[in-house]
This record gives C-alpha cells, sequence and structure tokens, in this order.
C-alpha cells in the first residue's frame, strides 16, 4: 500500500517537474520581451508593494487603471510576492504564471482521479497537460487568462463536489468561481453564463440542499458586488465596449457592407456569429495555427498537437458513451466555454480559451486509451509493430518542430509583438541618462513601416525601477491629439520623433526606428547603438545630434 | 467574370483541341435533374415520406443553386456522381443492367471530360469492390465498357492535362516555408533537427492532412466561412441542419458498416483537396449528397424518437431554418448584388474564362 502511494506520489511528481521545466526553463528570454501588458502589471504590482497605491495613486485599487483600459487586479496582486522576493525582473513577473501554469498539471491529476476514479487515465491526462504546447505558451508569460482558467477550473470542479453532497464545497466554489472574474477578462463572461446554466440543469440533484444552493447563489454575488460596482462606475466596462462582435471589421466591411447602426442588423449578426461560433472546430486553429507563434501562420502549433488528431475523434465517441458523472456540466462548459471569446471582435484566440482546456485534455485522454486498445487488437504482430513505430515517430517528429517553434521561429517571428528592443534600449538610456539633458522616445516601430505602437514609457518605468512614490507625485504631460500623441515625465518624452527637426538639439537623447532615425541622414558619431530583433532585423537606433 | 469551368475546359475538349459551345440550356436542364436522382436515391434509403427529406434539403441549400448560376463543371460532376452511385443502387437492387448502363454512361462522361475522374470514378468502384458493397459480377461489365471507353484518351493524355485541375503541387509555399525555417534552425545550431521535422514532406503531408480535416468539417458546409463563389454570405447548406447532421452522423458511427461506407466516401473530397485554393466549395460539392444523406437520416430519426429531447432538438432545428432563410432572403435581396460588384468588379457577368 505504501509503496503504492510512494510510486503513485514519484510519477506525478516527475510529471509535475517536466512540466515544471518545460514552463521554467529560459522564461526570463523566451517570449524575447516582456510585452505591454506585462511590464504594466509589473509596475502597478512594484508600485503597490513600495507605497500601497498604483502608479495613479489610488489604494489597492480593485481595478487597474492602464493604457487605454483597465486591467484585473489579482495578476498585479499576484506579483507582489515574487517581485518582492527577486525585485523587479523579467522573472519575477513570468513567475505566477508559470507557477500556476504548474500546479494545474497535479490538481488536474486528483480532478481526472475523481472524475474517473482511474489513476492511469489520470497520469495519462496529466502527462497531457505537462507537454501540452498550449499550456506551456500561455504559461510562459504573464497572461491572466491561464490563471482565470485554474480558478475557473477549482471553482468547476468544487460545483461537481457540492452537487455529490460535499455542502461546504460550494463555498469554495462560489470563492474560486468569482476571483476567475477578478482575473481575467475572457472568463468573466463565462463565469456567470456557467452558472446560470448549470444551475437550471441540475436543480433537480439539489433536491435537499436548495439552502445552500441559496447560499452558493449568495456568497457569489456577494462577492461579485464590488467588480459590478467598478464595472459600471469606475469605467472598468470599457473594455467589454471596445471588444464586441458587432465592431467586427469583417462584419461591417464584407458582410453588412455598412457599419453596425441599428436593430435590423442583428439577424445578420446572429448568423455571424453563428459561423464564429463553430469557427472553433476549425482544424487550422485547433491543431495546425491555433497558437499564432509563427509570422503568416504557416505550419506553427495549434491548440492540441497534429498526432493528437485521432485521439480526440476517438475520445468525443468514448466520452459520449462512457458513462461520466456530470456529464451534463462538461458539456455545458464546453460549450459555454467557447461563447465569450465568440462575441468578441477578433478572430479566434487560444489563450481566451484555456478554461475549456481540461476538458479537451480530458477527451484527448480517453482518445488516446481507445486508441491503444485499437492498435492492441491488431493481430498481427508485425503490423501491430509498424503501426506502433509509424505513429511513435509521427510524434517524434512533431515534437521536434514544436522544439524549433519555441526555440528558434517563435521569438524570431514575434519578437516584433512582444516589443523586442525596448528592454535594451531603456537600460542603455539607464547607463547615459546623465549624460543629456532630455531622452526622447518614438512610440511608433515595425521593422518596414511605422505598423505598431508601443508604450515605451511602460519600460522606462519598469527597468529604470522608477521610484512609483515619485511618479505618483509629479506633473506629468500627456498630449491629447490622437494623430501626434505626446507624453511626458521627468526628462523623458514619448512623441513622435520627426529627424528633420530634431536633428538640431544638441544634448537631447533620441529613440526610435530605423526608419525615423534613417542612417544615410545620420552625422559620423551621431549613431550611438543599434538594437537589434532575434531574426537579425534593427528594430531601434539611438542617436543624439553632433 | 466568375471563374469556373466552362464547356471550354472539358477534357476532351482540350485533348481534341476543339472549342465546344454548349446550349445554355443545357446548364438549366442539369440541375433541375439532380433533385430528382437525390430523391430516386433517397427512395433506395428511406421510407416514404422521409425519401423527399434529401431533395428538399438541396432545393432550399444555396450551394446548388449559386453553382448552377456560375455553370460549375463540378456541379455537372455530381450530377454525374449521383448517377453513378444511383446505378450502383439498382445494381445492388437486381437491376444490374440498368445500373450498369448508368455506371458507364455516366461515369463515361465523366471521365471524358475531367482528368481527375479519370482516376476518379475507377477508384470509387475500386474502394465499393474492396469495401464489398457490391460484388465484382454485379459490375464487371461496367468496368470492362469503361476500360474500353476511356482507352482513347489514355493513349492521348499527357501530364500537361491534369495540370488544370491539379493545383496542390504547384504551392510554392510549401518548399518556403522548409527553407525558411530550416535556415532560421541552422542558425541557432539545429539544422538537423529542422531537417528531420520541418522538410517539404513533413509539410506536404500536413497540409493534405489540414486540406482533409478542414474539407470535411461542418464549418465548410454550414457556416459562409468559405465564401460561395468568392464573394456570398450566403451558407452552401442552412445552418440549421447541423443538428440533424451531427445526430446522423453520431448514429451512423455506431455501426460498423457505415462507418466503412463513411470513410470510403470521404474519397469525395479529393478533387477539392487537389485544388489550390484552401476550401474550394465549388469541387466540394462533390462531397454534397453524402452530407445531405446524413442529415436525411438524422431527421429520419429525430421524428421517429419520441422522447422529449429529440423534439426540442428538431423544434430548434426548425426555428434555425426557418429563421436563417428569412435572413439569407432578406439579405440576398439587399447586400449580394453590391459584394458581388466588390468582388469582380460593377460590370461582372457570367463569361467564359
Amino acid at each position: 500500500m505504501k509503496k503504492n502511494i510512494l510510486t503513485t506520489l514519484l510519477i506525478l511528481f516527475g510529471i509535475t517537474f517536466l512540466g515544471g521545466f518545460l514552463r521554467f526553463y529560459k522564461i526570463a528570454a523566451n517570449p524575447p520581451s516582456l510585452n505591454g501588458d506585462e511590464i504594466s502589471f509589473g509596475y502597478s504590482a512594484y508600485s503597490i508593494l513600495k507605497t500601497g497605491r498604483d502608479e495613479f495613486g489610488k489604494f489597492l485599487p480593485l481595478v487597474f487603471k492602464s493604457v487605454g483600459d483597465y486591467k484585473n487586479p489579482v495578476p498585479a496582486y499576484l506579483m507582489l510576492l515574487p517581485i518582492k522576493a527577486l525585485g523587479l525582473t523579467d522573472f519575477a513577473v513570468r513567475f505566477p504564471n508559470a507557477f500556476f501554469g504548474t500546479i494545474f498539471i497535479p490538481i488536474f491529476y486528483l480532478f481526472l482521479l475523481y472524475i474517473l476514479k482511474d489513476k492511469k487515465l489520470a497520469f495519462v491526462g496529466s502527462f497531457l497537460m505537462a507537454v501540452s504546447a498550449w499550456f506551456i505558451f500561455y504559461s510562459r508569460f504573464a497572461y491572466e487568462p491561464l490563471i482565470g482558467s485554474l480558478f475557473a477550473f477549482l471553482g468547476i470542479w468544487f460545483y461537481m463536489m457540492f452537487l455529490d453532497g460535499k455542502r461546504w464545497f460550494s463555498l469554495l466554489s462560489a470563492f474560486f468561481l468569482v476571483l476567475t472574474m477578478y482575473t481575467s477578462f475572457a472568463q468573466r463572461f463565462f463565469v456567470p453564463l456557467f452558472i446560470g446554466i448549470v444551475v437550471a440543469f441540475n436543480i433537480k440533484k439539489l433536491k435537499g440542499n436548495y439552502k445552500w444552493l441559496a447560499l452558493f447563489l449568495f456568497t457569489c454575488l456577494l462577492l461579485v458586488s464590488p467588480l459590478i460596482y467598478s464595472t459600471f462606475f469606475q469605467g472598468a466596462g470599457t473594455r467589454l465596449s471596445m471588444v464586441l462582435i458587432s465592431n467586427d471589421i469583417d462584419f461591417s466591411r464584407y458582410v453588412l457592407v455598412k457599419y453596425f447602426d441599428s436593430i435590423n442588423d442583428l439577424p445578420l449578426l446572429f448568423i455571424f456569429w453563428l459561423k464564429r461560433y463553430l469557427n472553433y472546430i476549425d482544424f487550422d486553429f485547433l491543431f495546425f495555427n491555433g497558437l499564432h507563434m509563427t509570422t503568416y501562420d504557416i505550419f506553427g502549433l495549434g491548440l492540441l498537437y497534429i498526432f493528437e488528431i485521432p485521439w480526440l475523434i476517438l475520445g468525443i465517441f468514448s466520452f459520449i458513451k462512457k458513462q461520466i458523472p456530470h456529464k451534463n456540466i462538461f458539456i455545458i462548459w464546453l460549450l459555454v466555454g467557447i461563447i465569450p471569446d465568440s462575441l468578441t471582435n477578433n478572430q479566434q484566440h487560444g489563450g481566451r480559451l484555456l478554461h475549456i482546456g481540461p476538458i479537451l485534455l480530458l477527451i484527448t485522454t480517453l482518445g488516446l486509451i481507445e486508441f491503444i486498445k485499437w492498435i492492441k487488437t491488431v493481430n498481427y504482430k508485425y503490423l501491430k509493430f509498424l503501426i506502433s513505430s509509424l505513429y511513435g515517430l509521427f510524434i517524434i517528429i512533431n515534437l521536434i518542430h514544436a522544439f524549433l517553434v519555441f526555440s528558434v521561429h517563435f521569438p524570431r517571428d514575434r519578437g516584433e509583438y512582444y516589443d523586442e528592443g525596448l528592454k535594451q534600449a531603456v537600460l542603455y538610456i539607464g547607463k547615459h541618462q546623465d549624460d543629456y539633458k532630455e531622452i526622447v522616445f518614438d512610440q511608433r516601430h515595425g521593422v518596414d513601416a511605422p505598423n505598431m505602437v508601443a508604450n515605451p514609457f511602460l519600460y522606462v518605468r519598469f527597468y529604470l525601477k522608477y521610484d512609483p512614490k515619485r511618479y505618483q507625485d509629479e506633473t506629468k504631460t500627456l498630449g491629447t491629439d490622437i494623430e501626434s500623441p505626446y507624453f511626458k515625465f521627468d526628462k523623458y518624452t514619448f512623441r513622435h520623433i520627426e529627424w528633420g527637426d530634431d536633428k538640431f538639439k544638441k544634448g537631447v537623447l533620441f529613440v526610435g526606428s530605423p526608419w525615423n532615425l534613417p542612417e544615410k541622414d545620420l552625422k559620423k558619431g551621431e549613431l550611438l547603438k543599434k538594437i537589434y530583433l532575434t531574426n537579425g532585423n534593427a528594430a531601434y537606433f539611438i542617436v543624439s545630434p553632433q | 467574370m466568375i471563374p469556373y469551368y466552362t464547356a471550354q475546359n472539358f477534357l476532351f475538349a482540350e485533348l481534341i483541341h476543339k472549342i465546344v459551345n454548349v446550349n445554355d440550356i443545357f446548364y438549366i436542364i442539369y440541375p433541375i435533374l439532380i433533385p430528382l436522382l437525390i430523391w430516386a436515391i433517397s427512395k433506395t434509403l428511406f421510407k416514404k415520406p422521409f425519401s423527399l427529406i434529401a431533395p428538399l434539403i438541396y432545393l432550399v441549400s444555396p450551394w446548388g443553386w449559386y453553382l448552377a448560376y456560375a455553370h460549375s463543371l463540378y456541379l455537372f460532376l455530381l450530377f454525374l456522381t449521383f448517377a453513378v452511385i444511383y446505378g450502383v443502387i439498382l445494381t445492388n437492387n437486381d437491376k444490374v443492367k440498368l445500373g450498369n448502363i448508368l455506371i458507364i454512361v455516366a461515369g463515361g462522361i465523366a471521365m471524358y471530360i475531367s482528368s481527375i475522374f479519370l482516376i476518379f470514378i475507377p477508384l470509387i468502384l475500386l474502394l465499393l469492390l474492396i469495401s464489398k458493397l457490391v460484388s465484382f459480377n454485379q459490375i464487371k461489365t461496367s468496368v470492362i465498357f469503361l476500360a474500353i471507353l476511356t482507352f482513347p484518351i489514355f493513349i492521348n493524355i499527357n501530364v500537361s492535362s491534369f495540370s488544370a485541375e491539379v493545383k496542390i503541387f504547384e504551392d510554392p509555399s510549401l518548399v518556403n516555408t522548409a527553407n525558411r525555417y530550416q535556415g532560421n534552425a541552422s542558425q541557432d545550431g539545429f539544422k538537423n533537427l529542422a531537417r528531420i521535422s520541418e522538410n517539404k514532406y513533413i509539410f506536404f503531408a500536413e497540409s493534405l492532412v489540414l486540406r482533409y480535416t478542414t474539407l470535411l468539417s461542418p464549418i465548410a458546409f454550414f457556416t459562409p466561412e468559405y465564401k460561395l463563389l468568392g464573394f456570398s454570405f450566403s451558407p452552401p447548406i442552412l445552418f440549421g441542419f447541423i443538428i440533424p447532421f451531427g445526430f446522423g452522423l453520431y448514429k451512423l458511427l455506431q455501426k460498423k458498416e457505415t462507418v466503412k461506407l463513411l470513410f470510403i466516401s470521404t474519397v469525395l473530397v479529393v478533387p477539392a483537396i487537389l485544388a489550390n485554393e484552401f476550401a474550394p466549395l465549388n469541387r466540394l460539392i462533390l462531397f454534397f449528397p453524402i452530407v445531405l444523406f446524413i442529415i436525411s437520416h438524422g431527421i429520419n430519426i429525430l421524428f421517429e424518437a419520441k422522447n422529449r429531447s429529440t423534439k426540442y432538438l428538431l423544434s430548434l432545428t426548425i426555428i434555425l431554418i426557418i429563421f436563417q432563410s428569412l435572413t439569407v432572403l432578406n439579405d440576398l435581396q439587399h447586400r449580394e448584388k453590391i459584394r458581388a460588384e466588390r468582388y469582380f468588379g460593377d460590370k461582372y457577368q457570367i463569361t467564359e474564362p
């Protein structure tokens, strides 16, 4: 018995260790740079840690104001501890995601064991999660839906336990489900929809437990009320209105052939939404390019590996046939889980679907077991060996490709989208800023053209560890012209660089893209540093007029 | 100009270097015959009132109408495929002579007008034989006659005859991607790993799997994701039918024989895989009959099942179909012309390429 437990623990530790390694290995360097959201969260946490207030001077806020939108509080608060322990570093910012992504694995094991009562299946499922490109990718940078999906998962599991007669779990379920809503926008709409439908479908099962159901609902309402207040009265609902499907460019341009402006357009919007909803069973998204890790999305990685296609298909049949407790909750979880993302105006997004990840992995696990059973039924020994070997080879080839996507192609293809180069630029400034009276940053970037806009002031604050108290108190200048954005604090100015005029400003350090600081227009000695992307293209020039 | 095949592109026209003029009436008659053939096949598969479902679905689906409007060669090939299928059914129902005549005539014409069908018709017959859905004795006359009939084509045909229809091997992005990936990987010291897992053969195999699975996914049939004629927002089949489709498919996949049949039927997507478009609805229409019969089977079961949940599903199906029909009709009236003009330019018309 003891030996049995020890073996179980050992295997589980091995799987978790493997998952942890894949999530933590070179986490600060790949993705190649902290993106705007990570930087923003990191500095907010730093500011809270140092002063108890965010950068806008708000005491322990429930909603974090950011650039153009509002951010959820939980990710920032979860960074407090790692930043306290490790300082304001890239690793500290990414630590919570990698950590929660890792502990998701043993939790998923326990869940599978609880639901399927089969240790082998639970091991297989947790192993698939440990090596899942989907979960690894979103664990390697500060991306709140991953943590949100873990909380949602716990909330749903505890609700199942509540249905199984463990009444106190109703409170835990309420806590985690609502915590999800404070963690990630992706799940904010999913949770209430899920609760409503699941409660309606399982009301009979709760006969005799209505008091506990009322307590569950009351706890949910109580915990969510500050969020409701902040959404409606403190501007946190801004993001929702920005991302609704009615603003979708495809819908306006190709379907409506005008802007959505009337109730008469609703039927067509509904049809468009149905199309969007069904797009989630697109094989290209699921197995080939759903993670958008490569340029033009050619031969990248999907939410699941290509070798998992037959497992998923077999798994669906196994799931339907097999006696699985709370099957209706799983179905609601899956079908409702897609709705929030399908209502947005962006293309389908693997990150915003992480909360349905556990079901897809459960189904894939069931399919893998069916697949192994099928191979065992092959009568001819050599044929069995041939099929197994060829499939094994296929898996290895697929995993090598996944490794290359993560380590080679993703940093090269997507570095620019993670604002690569800004860190090096700011670190250079940190060393030399005393020699200049002003530092000017151009927000526009892009290797060939100004097709992207970054927020370099976030990087300046973060990498120079700018004193939060000083930042809160000092006067900042903000321009209102959208065509020519302007922001200034201390000696740092963020504006468009016009080299024709700026080249006469001596004692000023300029940081901009090669196309707004053309090398041919620079005098000898003016170009102080070139900063390159992983793919070898020049990202930024640091220049000072002579 | 709507860029679809017309008579000029018939294989035999190409082989004899002559322009074949086909009267417009031809493009009106055969689309009308298709639902009749569907009904004839449907009668052998379903009981009386349910045999009408498949032709009705065909009639209310925009797919056939749009392609008929564009004079699609593949719609005509669909008509011939239906005729071959009906011929096989007849041979199974003791009408061997009539069945064989139908297979020979329809199969022969198909092989004379499309290079893909030169391989495709023998492949279908071969798969039917291997899976023992029909015996060789039943169709041996067809096999012999088709071999004799198509002999002149095999003498005259050359590789370029296939190039008009088989475009998949011309995709330069596979080689470009493989080269780019291998170049990047070798810079980082992973040259050998990239050669194993990121070569053009692996990518070609992956793209085949992707095309195959995409073409078989419900998105292609029930949503306007891959636009009809390149511009339309009408779905090939109305979305509401997805419910009986899913239900019918699930039931069919529970029987070994029907699984085999369904697997064989996926051969019908091969011409679409061979195209240079990602999901060519023009060629994919050859798979339409399979979807039709799965939906009919689903509706059949939903009607006959007496429990409450199936009634709900049936009601939902009907509501969705009515809702979408009204929306599509309204949309056609108000926006479809604008979309077509945007896509083709404002002086578009059907012309021969």
